[in-house]
């Protein structure tokens, strides 16, 4: 399954200092990207808790950008210019990097609520 | 309880999901003088500029009052508040009681006196969906535009008269654009963007005089040039509407003075929004920071303050994401004086400028590549102790900047 153009990565792998760590979208309880978005376009999917952009309604302003502490959310300029992030591949199941992370690096794991 | 909101936009809404976040039982009622939903103010250029659709400008689902159990009152403008009898009256003579009041009135168009400008139409402002819906009817392309101001309004409506009018035209007093924002390099990036899509600029200018009888023909410049104008915008600069607070006896100064859980000096009332004047956190002083993000987390904090006992207050300082045909610009926090440190990094990719002050972070300017520039939010936020400013420019500068403590931490 090829996409073109080529689709934005949607974690970012951070290295130097000596190691390296993959980050995505943490779909923070208190987002601030959500209450940042100035068009609404950031929303957190009632039914699955994840933090969702529709791309429809995203005008690439880059508020969220400004406002997500992690820098976990990517700019995707390949067309319209729309935010790209981490939605766990929900549509999909298995998260694409987890499916292809070669040494097994990166898991899914689901918590609690409660922890 | 019974809790009124007077204004529909981002504080609104935040005081809404603030409260709604854990009660579902108090009543909202919700009065606008505008006849829509909730919208996205800062979408109305892209509205303009034929880049967003009508049914992407609202802010939130069709649904969202009925499902949030709002009762959302349009097109009725609050004319009073009886702080004694806790109540509303409307233009319409709708009276409202509240137990607890929130002022979200935003803010309007300063219009300066400018010889001529009385009583012409074809003269036009720049903040609701409406300004947009008249200049999309007058727009073609035969118009020329002239824009009175080079802020983020002026700029924003340029760029959405640009593809529908001849010509278009920025006037603006100060030798910049975005003179608020920006400095100097930084502002001489934008306006060669801005001059080379086509549009004009006339800087360290002002308009004189509007000709014309009926409506706007031309307008004379401060320097005598002549420039034939069909439409007119004056994005000037923008006050709070505060009369209605005033009137009320609640404490204005240039907006409602509130304090960090957006109360006014009224018992029961808050202010949350581009109508307040509240503490930036950064800079350590009282102002007006007119800006979405600020006014919908200030509605949270009023929702959420009304509605129970303990609070966190939130940590404003200004901050602002645009761009301007397709060129990302943020800025945050304050601009550099004496006391401070500036550190810069220009290259083909863009222009970084972070702003120090006492080992802390304290402001930062980021034109062309903007990606991750939340963590440097965060530090100004948290004021995180920073021992190598130049650490903050160096590529692949990210979270392995902070301690692995640290870092596990913020990751939780």
């Amino acid at each position: 399954m090829k996409e073109n153009p080529k689709p934005v990565a949607r974690l970012v792998v951070e290295n130097g200092c000596g190691f390296n760590f993959a980050l995505n979208c943490r779909h923070c309880t208190d987002a601030k990207c959500v209450k940042s978005c100035i068009t609404g376009a950031m929303y957190r999917d009632p039914e699955t808790g994840y933090i969702v952009n529709n791309p429809e309604k995203c005008i690439g302003c880059w508020t969220c950008v400004l406002a997500c502490p992690f820098g976990a959310i990517m700019r995707d300029t390949s067309d319209k210019k729309v935010v790209a992030k981490c939605d766990l591949c929900a549509e999909v199941g298995t998260p694409a990097c987890v499916a292809n992370c070669p040494n097994r690096a990166l898991i899914m794991v689901e918590e609690d609520d409660e922890q | 309880m019974k809790i009124v909101i007077i204004g529909n936009s981002a504080a609104a809404i935040g005081c809404i999901e603030g409260i709604r976040s854990h009660d579902l039982v108090t009543e909202i009622t919700v009065i606008t003088d505008e006849k829509y939903m909730a919208y996205s103010r800062p979408l109305i250029s892209y509205y303009l500029w034929g880049k967003a659709e009508k049914k992407n400008m609202f802010y939130r689902e069709d649904d969202f009052y009925e499902k949030a159990n709002v009762k959302l009152i349009t097109g009725q403008k609050v004319i009073s508040i009886d702080t004694a009898k806790m109540q509303v009256t409307t233009e319409g003579n709708f009276i409202e009681k509240y137990d607890k009041l929130l002022i979200a009135t935003g803010a309007s168009p300063f219009v300066p006196p400018v010889e001529g400008l009385e009583g012409k139409d074809n003269i036009f402002t720049f903040l609701k969906w409406d300004d947009a819906e008249a200049l999309k009817e007058i727009v073609g392309p035969e118009k020329h535009a002239v824009v009175v101001g080079a802020g983020l309004i002026g700029i924003k409506v340029a760029e959405g008269l640009l593809p529908h009018c001849k010509s278009v035209t920025i006037v603006e007093l100060a030798d910049r654009v975005l003179p608020m924002v920006l400095d100097d390099a930084a502002s001489k990036i934008v306006a060669k963007i801005v001059e080379n899509k086509g549009i004009s600029l006339e800087l360290g200018n002002s308009a004189v005089k509007i000709e014309g009888n009926k409506s706007v023909e031309g307008v004379v410049l401060k320097d005598g040039k002549y420039l034939i104008c069909d439409i007119l915008v004056m994005a000037v600069g923008v006050r709070p509407n505060t009369q209605l607070a005033k009137d009320a006896g609640i404490e204005v100064n240039r907006g409602i003075l509130v304090d960090d859980f957006c109360k006014t000096n009224v018992a029961n009332i808050y202010a949350a929004g581009d109508v307040t004047e509240s503490f930036d956190s950064v800079a350590g002083d009282k102002k007006i920071m007119a800006l979405w993000p600020n006014a919908y987390v200030q509605g949270e904090t009023a929702g959420l303050d009304m509605t129970t006992d303990k609070l966190e207050k939130p940590i404003l300082f200004p901050m602002n994401s645009v761009t301007i045909f397709g060129y990302p610009i943020i800025t945050a926090g304050i601009q550099p004086d004496e006391k401070c440190t500036v550190l810069e990094k220009e290259d083909e990719s863009g222009l970084a400028r972070l702003v120090f002050k006492a080992n802390k972070l304290v402001g930062m300017m980021l034109l062309g590549k903007v990606d991750r520039a939340g963590i440097y939010t965060s530090m100004i936020s948290d004021g995180t102790l920073i021992e190598k400013p130049e650490s903050l420019l160096e590529e692949g500068f990210g979270l392995n900047w902070f301690s692995k403590e640290i870092r596990k931490e913020k990751m939780k």
